[in-house]
C-alpha cells in the first residue's frame, strides 16, 4: 500500500471522503470495546453502492484488509482494523427509500441509524417488532451484522427474523440482491427465503462484517399498535426470579419481558424496587393490553412463588450501552454478554457473582427474553485504566464459567477471540465458505472467530 | 508543547466511552415526547467523519495528551471546524446522559487555547477577527471614524448612564441595526429607564474566547465590565444570545462577581407584556418557527428555562401561526453560528434548518440571536428559499407599531 492506493481510493470516493491523516487515523482507533487502539491506514466514507464495489474490487485485487464500520457502538472489537488496511465508514450512505406499503417495508441504506428509521417509519404509522435497546448512533447494517435483539424480541425474535434481505457487496466486489430480489424482474424486496436454494442472506448477518459489505437493508414493518402496558414484579432471589419469567414465558401474554438486579439500577442511578425485578410488556389493541396485564398479575399472583410481588414498573430499555451512557462519571464498564436457556437464568447469575467476588469487582446485570431463551448483559465496573487487566481477566473467567453451564456468548466483551469456544468442525466448515466469499481474506482480518488462510 | 490549559480535563476525557452518542441518531430514543432528533452534531452532519464529532475529537485530545501523536496543521483545522453548540451532550446525567458531564465545549475552548498558545492556531479567519476587535473593538474592523458603533442609535436619544444597560453587540450594531433599534424602541416604547455605553461597548469576546484567544479575550472582558460599571448598570440587557451567554457564563470565568445581572431582552420583554406595559396589536400573518439558539438554551446556566420567554412574545402577537421544528429548547439545531469563520460549516448547518423549518410548513424563521438571524439569511439567500428569518425583536417591534 501507498501513494498509489491512497490515490486510487481518492479516484473512487473524491479526496474528500479519503484520509491518512494522523488525527483521522486515531479518531477511528477505538469503538466502545477495550480492543483498541487500532490504527487503520486509510479511512474511506464511500458515498454509494458503486463507490463501495470500486473500493472492494481495489482492496481484493492489492489485497487490502477491509473492517467495516457503522455507529461504532459495539463492545466486540469489530469496528476496528486489527491488521491495517481500509477503514470503511458507511454512515455517508443513510438515504431511506420510503416505505412500500403493498409490501409492508422500508429499505434503507446500511449506514441509517436504527433509530433515524425508526422515527421515520413511526411518523408514517408504522413499527418494527422489536423496540431495540441500545446506543443512539448503531446503524442498520450494524444492528444486522450483530443480529441485534430488541424488547419485542420475546415474541417476534431478532432483527434478522424480520429482515426481507440485502443488498450486499462482496469481497470482490459484486453487487448482489438476496431475499425475494434475487429473482429476475422482481423490485419488491419483501420475502427473505426464495426458491432458489439456501438463505444466502444469512451470509451476511451475524457475522461482525468479515462476510461482505450490506449497503441496503429491508425490514418487515407492522402497524404501530394502540397500546403498550407495562407491570412490574420484585423477587428476592434469582431462583424466584428465574421461576416468574419461565411462567411469563409460557402465558404468551408479554410483547417483550425484562429482568434486571438491584446492583445494575443503582449503578444506573434508577430506584430500587427489589433485588430482583421482571418486567413485563404487553402490545395491542388497548383491550388486548389491559387483558394481558391483568391475566399477567392474576397468574402471578396464583404461582405459589414465595417472594413475588408486584412492584412499580421502572422498566430498563436500553442494553449494555445504555448503561454505560448513563453511568455516573469516572466510571467505565466492560460487558461479556451472552445466551442462556431461561432455567439456566440463576445459575447464570450465581457464577457472575462469584466471578465478581473473586476479582473484586463492581457489578450488575440486565436480561431481555429472545423467543424462549434469554440474552444477558452483565456488566462490570471499573474507574481506572490501570484496572482494565483485572476486567479481561474477569471477562475471561466469567466467559469459562458460563461455557460450563451451556450458555453461547454474544458479547465477547474485552477479550474478542471466541475461536477457543468454537467446536473444530464448525470452526471449519466457517473457514470453508469465507474462503469461497473471500478468497484473498480481506474482509476484517484477524476478526473472530480467527480463520487465516 | 504543553498542554497547560487542558491538562486538567484529561481524566475526563478518559471517560468517553466512545458511544457514538455525539453524533447523530437521538440522544434520548426513550424521551418522555418520543425520541429526540435524530441530527445531533452539525460538523458531523457536513463532514461525515469522526474526527468531526465530540467522540473523535477527544480520542485525538487524548492521545495528545498522552503524547501520543503530534498536532498537525490539519488537525487544527478540522478541530475549528466545530460551533461549541454543545448539542454532543445536552443532558447532565440524565436518564440518557453522557459521561463527559457536558463538559465537551469548555474541553475543546481549551484545547483551542493551548494551541493558541503553542503558535499554531487560531485558523486564518478566527486570527482576522481577532485582529480587528483588538485594534477596533469590533469583529468586522470597522475602524470608528468610519462606521461609528453607535450609529444605529443617532436621533434616538438614549442616556450614556441609567440603572439597565443594553449591550448591542457588532452584528446588531453594524450589519443588523433593525435589531437594535427595534430593542432600543421597546425599550422605549415601555419606559424603560436604559443607557446604551457608546462607543465605548466592544464586541463581546465570543470569536476570541470560542476559539482560545484568552489574553486578548480577558482584555475585553475588563474594558466592557469597566464600561458598563462607569455607565451605574445593575442589569444589562442583550439582543444577541451570543453576547448574552458570553456576558453571562464566561466574563464571571475571568472577572468573578460581576456586580451586574445580565439578562436577554426576551425575558424584558415577556415580563413586559405580562405587566401590561407593552401590547403587541398590530396584527402579522404567516406560520412562524422559533429557531432557538444553543446560547441560550443548553449553553447557558439556565438550562432551559428561558426557552418559553420567545415563545410567550411570539403568542402575544396577533395573526401568528406558531409550530416548533423537531429540534428546540434544549435539543435545538445550531444555526452554524460563523459565517465567516466557518462558512462551508454554517451554510450546510443553516441550510437545514431551513429543511426543518419547510417540514413544519413555517415560512418565517424566528430567533433571538444576532448570529443565527445573520446565518439563517445567508442561507436563504444563497440556496434561494422563499423561508425569512427575522428576530424576534423585529417582530414584536413590528408589532406594537414601532
Amino acid at each position: 500500500m501507498g501513494e498509489n492506493v491512497l490515490k486510487q481510493l481518492e479516484g473512487i470516493v473524491g479526496p474528500a471522503n479519503v484520509s491518512n491523516e494522523e488525527f483521522d487515523l486515531i479518531s477511528y482507533s477505538n469503538d466502545w470495546g477495550y480492543d483498541g487502539p487500532k490504527l487503520a491506514d486509510y479511512i474511506v466514507t464511500p458515498g454509494c453502492t458503486e463507490e463501495v464495489s470500486e473500493v472492494m474490487k481495489l482492496a481484493n485485487a492489492t489485497k487490502t484488509p477491509v473492517t467495516l464500520r457503522g455507529g461504532g457502538t459495539t463492545t466486540t472489537g469489530s469496528s476496528l482494523p486489527r491488521q491495517g488496511g481500509i477503514v470503511m465508514d458507511i454512515n455517508r450512505m443513510h438515504k431511506i427509500y420510503g416505505i412500500d406499503e403493498d409490501a409492508m417495508t422500508v429499505t434503507m441504506d446500511a449506514g441509517t441509524t436504527v433509530y433515524e428509521a425508526i422515527t421515520y417509519i413511526e411518523k408514517r404509522g408504522w413499527k418494527i417488532p422489536p423496540k431495540p435497546k441500545f446506543g443512539s448512533g448503531v446503524s442498520v447494517a450494524g444492528w444486522a451484522s450483530f443480529n441485534g435483539v430488541g424488547a419485542g424480541s420475546c415474541v417476534h425474535g431478532r432483527v434478522t427474523d424480520f429482515l426481507a434481505g440485502v443488498e450486499v457487496v462482496l469481497p470482490t466486489g459484486e453487487i448482489v440482491n438476496t431475499g425475494s430480489r434475487s429473482m429476475k424482474g422482481v423490485t419488491q424486496q419483501f420475502c427473505r427465503y426464495q426458491g432458489t436454494g439456501c438463505d444466502l442472506t444469512g451470509l451476511f448477518l451475524n457475522t461482525f462484517g468479515t462476510m461482505g459489505v450490506m449497503t441496503k437493508i429491508t425490514w418487515s414493518l407492522y402497524r404501530k399498535p394502540e397500546a403498550l402496558g407495562i407491570v412490574g414484579y420484585g423477587f428476592d432471589t434469582p431462583e424466584d426470579m428465574q421461576a416468574g419469567v419461565r411462567i411469563l414465558k409460557e402465558a404468551r401474554i408479554c410483547y417483550g419481558i425484562n429482568l434486571y438486579d438491584d446492583e445494575i439500577a443503582d449503578i444506573c442511578g434508577l430506584p430500587k424496587t427489589a433485588p430482583w425485578v421482571v418486567h413485563q410488556f404487553s402490545e395491542g389493541y388497548q383491550e388486548e393490553v389491559d387483558f394481558r396485564i391483568k391475566k399477567g398479575k392474576e397468574i402471578m399472583a396464583k404461582s405459589g412463588i414465595k417472594t413475588c410481588r408486584e412492584i412499580e414498573a421502572i422498566p430498563f430499555w436500553w442494553g449494555v450501552e445504555g448503561m454505560t451512557s448513563r453511568l455516573q462519571p469516572s466510571m467505565r464498564t466492560t460487558c461479556v454478554g451472552g445466551f442462556h436457556p431461561i432455567g439456566t437464568t440463576a445459575a447464570v447469575m450465581h457464577a457472575y457473582n462469584d466471578v465478581g467476588i473473586k476479582h473484586n469487582l463492581r457489578r450488575g446485570m440486565v436480561w431481555w427474553i429472545v423467543n424462549h431463551y434469554a440474552n444477558v448483559f452483565p456488566i462490570f465496573v471499573y474507574n481506572d485504566e490501570t484496572e482494565l487487566d483485572t476486567v479481561i481477566q474477569a471477562a475471561t473467567d466469567l466467559r469459562e464459567a458460563w461455557s460450563k453451564l451451556g450458555c453461547t456468548p454474544d458479547f465477547p466483551g474485552p477479550n474478542p477471540d471466541i475461536t477457543h469456544w468454537i467446536t473444530p468442525e464448525y470452526l471449519g466448515f466457517y473457514k470453508k465458505v469465507k474462503m469461497a466469499l473471500d478468497p484473498n481474506h480481506i474482509m476484517h482480518r484477524g476478526m473472530s472467530p480467527i480463520v487465516e488462510y | 508543547m504543553a498542554f497547560d490549559l487542558s491538562e486538567k480535563h484529561h481524566r475526563l476525557i478518559w471517560n468517553c466511552q466512545t458511544c457514538a452518542g455525539c453524533q447523530r441518531g437521538p440522544q434520548n430514543p426513550f424521551g418522555p415526547t418520543g425520541p429526540t432528533p435524530d441530527r445531533i452534531c452539525p460538523s458531523y452532519d457536513k463532514y461525515r467523519r469522526l474526527a468531526y464529532s465530540a467522540q473523535g475529537r477527544l480520542l485525538v485530545a487524548k492521545n495528545l495528551l498522552d503524547g501520543k501523536m503530534e498536532l498537525s496543521d490539519k488537525f487544527v483545522e478540522s478541530f475549528y471546524e466545530c460551533t461549541l453548540c454543545g448539542a454532543c451532550a445536552p443532558e447532565r446525567m440524565t436518564r440518557a446522559g453522557c459521561c463527559m458531564q457536558r463538559a465537551q465545549p469548555e474541553i475543546f475552548r481549551d484545547l483551542r487555547a493551548d494551541i493558541v498558545k503553542m503558535g499554531k492556531g487560531p485558523t486564518e479567519p478566527y486570527k482576522k477577527i481577532g485582529k480587528a476587535i483588538k485594534e477596533t473593538g469590533n469583529r468586522f474592523g470597522f475602524a470608528a471614524d468610519k462606521s461609528k458603533r453607535t450609529k444605529w442609535a443617532e436621533g434616538m436619544n438614549i442616556k450614556e448612564k441609567a440603572d439597565i444597560v443594553f449591550f448591542a453587540g457588532c452584528v446588531a450594531s453594524y450589519r443588523k441595526k433593525e435589531i437594535a433599534q427595534s430593542t432600543a424602541k421597546i425599550l422605549q416604547k415601555a419606559g424603560v429607564d436604559f443607557a446604551i455605553i457608546g462607543d465605548d461597548e466592544k464586541c463581546c469576546g465570543n470569536p476570541l474566547v470560542n476559539s482560545g484567544q484568552y489574553d486578548d479575550f480577558e482584555a475585553v472582558v475588563k474594558h466592557n465590565i469597566n464600561a458598563i460599571k462607569k455607565a451605574g448598570a445593575k442589569k444589562v440587557v442583550t439582543s444577541c444570545a451570543c453576547c448574552y451567554s458570553v456576558l453571562k457564563n464566561r466574563y464571571p470565568e475571568v472577572a468573578g462577581d460581576l456586580g451586574f445581572e445580565v439578562v436577554h431582552s426576551t425575558a424584558l420583554f415577556a415580563e413586559l407584556i405580562e405587566e401590561g406595559k407593552i401590547k403587541p396589536e398590530k396584527s402579522i400573518s404567516g406560520k412562524l418557527t422559533m429557531q432557538d439558539p444553543c446560547n441560550m438554551t443548553r449553553n447557558d446556566v439556565s438550562e432551559g428555562t428561558n426557552v418559553p420567554e420567545p415563545r410567550k412574545i411570539i403568542n402575544s402577537i396577533p395573526g401568528v401561526e406558531f409550530v416548533e421544528m423537531e429540534g428546540n429548547g434544549m435539543y435545538t439545531w445550531c444555526c452554524g453560528r460563523n459565517p465567516v469563520e466557518t462558512p462551508d460549516l454554517a451554510l450546510n448547518s443553516a441550510t437545514r434548518r431551513l429543511e426543518d423549518a419547510d417540514a413544519v410548513g413555517a415560512d418565517t424563521i424566528v430567533t433571538s440571536c444576532s448570529f443565527c438571524d445573520w446565518s439563517i439569511s445567508k442561507a436563504i439567500k444563497s440556496t434561494r428559499s422563499d423561508k425569512k428569518s427575522t428576530d424576534i425583536t423585529v417582530l414584536l417591534a413590528e408589532s406594537l407599531g414601532l
